[in-house]
């Protein structure tokens, strides 16, 4: 019997794991890996302002959809809830490295939004309008400025906004690390199996169903991505998670051309750090067809080309896609569920899963303690989707 | 013409000089880099990245990976499947290579 | 250009027996291939710059790659040949995504050819270690001579070849290995008796290797390549009958300077895999191969596959699998009807008939065994692009995995650019063995595209 069964070990999961057992609660973590999980299709960037006001993804799919509304920009607590867990990383890299050995590779890399025409010079107005406290974080930067700090980027565009403090890690390590760490500290890592369903017994749920067995838990977490609703949903819990999918493309390892990450209306760059840079995305509803297509591949492909021109002669090493976990209104899932004793959503981080990690890891490690969350979750809580329906465990 | 070559049979296509890790080599129109340089007998064309261990043409045909040098400044480019230039720069890559 | 009627990937035998057929029954096809020139890898063609002046010399199969290419050229007017162009993926079997574009396919013929099958033992990564492929490739492309003291080594029909042509590029062949035992003469007599050219060249091959005083040795097999960053000797020996385990202490060392490996072809089934075609393990054919009808259609309505791509049986068949291909296109498309079909498709049909027997006594011999997997000891790369060793696949076992996804997850064997050509099928062939398990449950090292290297510029395309 263990105090905090974590179902999913990308890297939420491996956040809540790990903060559960620096507290010193007893976890068990259990992984089945699936093709398209989001946290090894990430490029790792860290970009709270950047996602939040609707750069990286959300400018690209404004950008190619005309006539789809733009996302709008994200309420203002998922802000500082962003950069709440943003603020986390830099302590949180050196904690990892010591307890797990294993290195993230934060960088303070800053994102910049290049602005190519009117067009993208508009939406970055309408984001600075709408925003006139974030103006402090965010530099404009001339043309020339931006062939002064970025001299491998296109001479051809007008302008470029600096995102600071918006960075990136390696993501696959950052789960690694988190797993790693949270081992150190006790917890017991399943990986390689499947959890079936939960367990509902005495009007709560008690655990988890395994191929490898039952496990029993005083409290289950569901950090599954894109698939937590197969498992909420064996104790009658609806939860409105679907797959969005995003296909990536990785060049081989180059010199350091980019010091920055890229954002722009037709793509998003980030080097990494062996030097390979990563291409993205497409926000796209697949199901969970993880098949990357050629429109995509060729329009990151020209996107990326247009900012960097040096990639033309550059190798795609790799294409690959992933699902991100989408909600109706792109804010994640956390916490308790009314009716459900037992049971705890860490999921639905959509495009923000890395960044939010950290302090959905903290708050889900202080709720299954039973203390205040540090952080407000209210507005994450599934109650605030009135349509969906559960059915209580315990009828009032 | 390099005691590699064999002779008869075939015309060779105009001579041309290659710079291979800074030292002049002939080779002639219409050959891969891979052939000139075994032609010299050159067989080492790369050390990897994990062990430092020695890798030249193994398959031929361009699905093996193993005879990529670093030419004309670019990592990782098949010597089996490139044709010869005249003043091409060859270099035996060192595990990823490095762009110059 | 819009939908192309019909779109034949490889320009070797097969893929250009069906663009003749195709184009004699007036369906203009699109056939594309990788390399600047048609005849695949057994008919490759001269560089560019280079110029015959004894096309003899060169030998047979130079001679019968000419001739495919002249039959071509009395139809090239019908064809379009994009030539250099390399197919990076196919979607709904229609899509295909090239270098700098795209096509789109109303029907699809792939003749997509098969690779050298890797054979991992201790010292093969070493320069001066080719596949028989390979040393064609050099010797009969090139014109260059790989090594001065070779020792052939492998299975199959194609070593007595290689070993000749070795042999008349004046490298001295100290032996040739060939792991299987000589089929029994008047039992096979019966499967081969109709096809006299190919009793002819056995003949001439047999006699060819007697006056070049080369050995030709039976049941044995390389076991390490050996040398200071290059081969400088071989280890070889004798091989369990039944199974070709090594029998280590007969081993022999050689001074020789060139191992020359070939362990039969496996197809290249990338693009039927991606364009949905079911597959069957097929062990006498190579491995995995798409499941075909007579006609050469696949499980996916407007996909045929012909030629070594959809199973290794060598040039003269895939002449003949083309030619149905290209047959049962041109019936789909309603340029002919189905008896003017059948019609033509019959003497193909019957050439194939007559070629089976001989493929029958050739696999009774050649057929790989599982114990060459013993070969290989923990030191040895398994995984040459990512130097992924034998003990880390065991450790890997041990963790728990049971098939190449597995393997791959856990120890980034197949990850490399290589993309699993050469390690998939030996890592099948291990997990066998170790596990007990049949090479259907082993799986694949799954393609994904970009299945060959393209750049972002190419992919981008012109027009942006």
């Amino acid at each position: 019997m263990t105090d905090v069964i974590v179902v999913g070990a990308g890297v939420v999961g491996s956040a809540v794991a790990y903060y559960c057992a620096k507290r010193g609660l007893s976890v068990t973590l259990i992984d089945q890996p699936k093709r398209g999980r989001a946290t090894s299709a990430s490029a790792g960037g860290l970009w709270p302002l950047g996602e939040s006001l609707g750069i990286g993804c959300g400018v690209i799919l404004a950008r190619n959809s005309p006539g789809t509304p733009s996302p709008p920009p994200l309420p203002r607590e998922f802000l500082e809830f962003a950069l709440a867990s943003n603020a986390m990383f830099p302590p949180l890299a050196d904690e990892l490295r010591e307890k797990s050995g294993i290195d993230i590779e934060f960088e303070r890399s800053s994102l910049l939004y290049l602005m190519y025409d009117e067009t993208d010079e508009a939406y970055a107005e309408r984001l600075l309008s709408g925003h006139p406290d974030l103006r402090g974080h965010i530099e404009q930067l001339s043309a020339a400025e931006v062939a002064a700090a970025e001299p491998a980027l296109t001479r051809r565009l007008r302008g470029a906004l600096r995102f600071v403090g918006d960075d990136q890690v390696n993501p696959y390590r950052t789960a690694d690390a988190l797993r790693g760490a949270a081992r150190a500290c006790g917890a017991r890592v399943m990986t390689h199996t499947e959890v079936l369903g939960l367990v509902v017994e005495g009007g709560r749920v008690a655990g988890v169903e395994t191929r490898a067995g039952r496990i029993g838990g005083g409290v289950v977490v569901n950090a599954a991505g894109a698939w937590a609703p197969e498992i909420a949903r064996t104790a009658g819990i609806d939860l409105p998670v679907h797959p969005v999918r995003g296909q990536i493309l990785a060049s081989e390892a180059l010199p350091e051309l980019l010091h920055a990450c890229i954002s722009t209306s037709d793509c998003y760059l980030a080097q990494k750090a062996h030097g390979e840079i990563i291409a993205g995305s497409t926000t796209e509803k697949a199901g969970f067809d993880a098949s990357v297509t050629p429109d995509a591949m060729r329009g990151i492909a020209r996107g990326a080309v247009r900012a960097l021109p040096a990639l033309a002669d550059v190798t795609v090493k790799r294409a690959w896609s992933g699902f991100r976990p989408g909600t109706p209104d792109e804010l994640p899932i956390l916490g308790p569920v009314d009716g459900v004793p037992g049971y705890l959503n860490a999921c639905g981080h959509f495009r923000t899963g890395i960044l939010t990690a950290p302090l959905t890891g903290l708050l889900l490690a202080e709720i299954a303690a039973g203390v205040p969350p540090s952080h407000p979750v209210g507005p994450y809580l599934f109650a605030r989707f009135a349509e969906a329906s559960t059915r209580p465990l315990n009828p009032p | 013409m390099g005691e590699g070559r064999l002779p008869g049979a075939i015309e060779r296509g105009r001579p041309v000089t290659l710079d291979v890790d800074g030292a002049p080599l002939e080779a002639f129109c219409g050959e891969s880099v891979a052939a000139a340089l075994l032609a010299a007998g050159r067989r080492t064309l790369r050390t990897t990245s994990r062990r430092g261990e020695p890798r030249g043409l193994f398959c031929g045909i361009g699905l093996c990976f193993d005879c990529v040098m670093t030419i004309d400044g670019r990592p990782n480019v098949r010597a089996c499947r490139t044709p010869v230039r005249d003043g091409m720069r060859v270099r035996t890559q060192q595990g990823d290579g490095a762009w110059a | 250009m819009g939908v192309r009627p019909l779109v034949i990937v490889g320009g070797g035998p097969a893929g250009v027996a069906a663009a003749i057929e195709a184009a004699r029954a007036g369906l203009r096809p699109t056939l594309i291939d990788e390399a600047g020139g048609l005849g695949g890898q057994i008919y490759r063609p001269l560089p560019e710059g280079f110029t015959v002046r004894d096309a003899r010399a060169l030998g047979k199969d130079f001679r019968r790659g000419e001739e495919l290419r002249a039959r071509f050229a009395t139809v090239a007017s019908s064809v379009d040949l994009l030539l250099g162009v390399a197919v990076l993926g196919i979607w709904e079997g229609r899509r295909l995504l090239c270098e700098g574009g795209e096509i789109e396919a109303e029907r699809l013929i792939l003749a997509t050819g098969a690779s050298d099958r890797p054979v991992p033992f201790p010292g093969w990564t070493l320069p001066g270690v080719l596949t028989a492929g390979g040393a064609q490739a050099i010797v009969k492309t090139m014109r260059v001579v790989p090594g001065r003291r070779a020792l052939v080594a492998g299975t199959g029909p194609l070593l007595p070849v290689v070993a000749l042509q070795l042999h008349r590029a004046g490298v001295e062949v100290v032996a040739v290995l060939e792991a299987g035992r000589p089929p029994p003469l008047l039992a096979s007599l019966p499967h081969v008796w109709r096809e006299w050219g190919l009793l002819r060249d056995a003949w001439d091959l047999w006699r060819g290797l007697r006056r070049a005083r080369i050995p030709l040795l039976f049941g044995h097999t390389v076991f390490e390549a050996a040398g200071a960053g290059e081969v400088e000797r071989a280890v070889y020996g004798p091989v369990d009958p039944a199974d070709w385990r090594p029998r280590r202490d007969g081993a022999k060392s050689v001074d020789v300077d060139l191992v020359v490996t070939g362990f039969g072809f496996v197809p290249n089934t990338e693009l039927s895999l991606l364009a949905g075609c079911d597959h069957e393990h097929a062990h006498e054919l190579g491995g995995f191969v798409p499941v075909r009808d007579a006609c050469m259609r696949t499980s996916v309505r407007h996909v045929l596959a012909a030629g070594d791509g959809s199973g290794v049986a060598g040039a003269l068949v895939a002449i003949e699998e083309g030619s149905i291909a290209g047959i049962t296109a041109a019936e789909d498309a309603g340029m002919l009807d189905a008896a003017e079909a059948a019609r033509r498709r019959a003497r193909p049909l019957r050439r194939l008939r007559s070629l089976s027997g001989v493929r029958r006594v050739l696999d009774a011999m050649s057929r790989i065994r599982p114990g060459l997997v013993e070969l290989a000891t923990p030191e040895t790369v398994v995984c040459r692009c990512e130097e992924v060793l034998l003990s880390e696949v065991f450790t890997a076992f041990g963790r728990g995995a049971k098939d190449l996804q597995a393997l791959k997850l856990m120890t980034r064997l197949g990850m490399g650019p290589c993309q699993g050509r050469n390690c998939g099928p030996s890592a099948s062939a291990i997990c066998c063995k170790e596990l007990g398990i049949t090479p259907e449950s082993a799986g694949r090292i799954e393609p994904r595209p970009p299945v060959k290297p393209v750049t972002f510029g190419a992919l981008a395309g012109d027009g942006e």
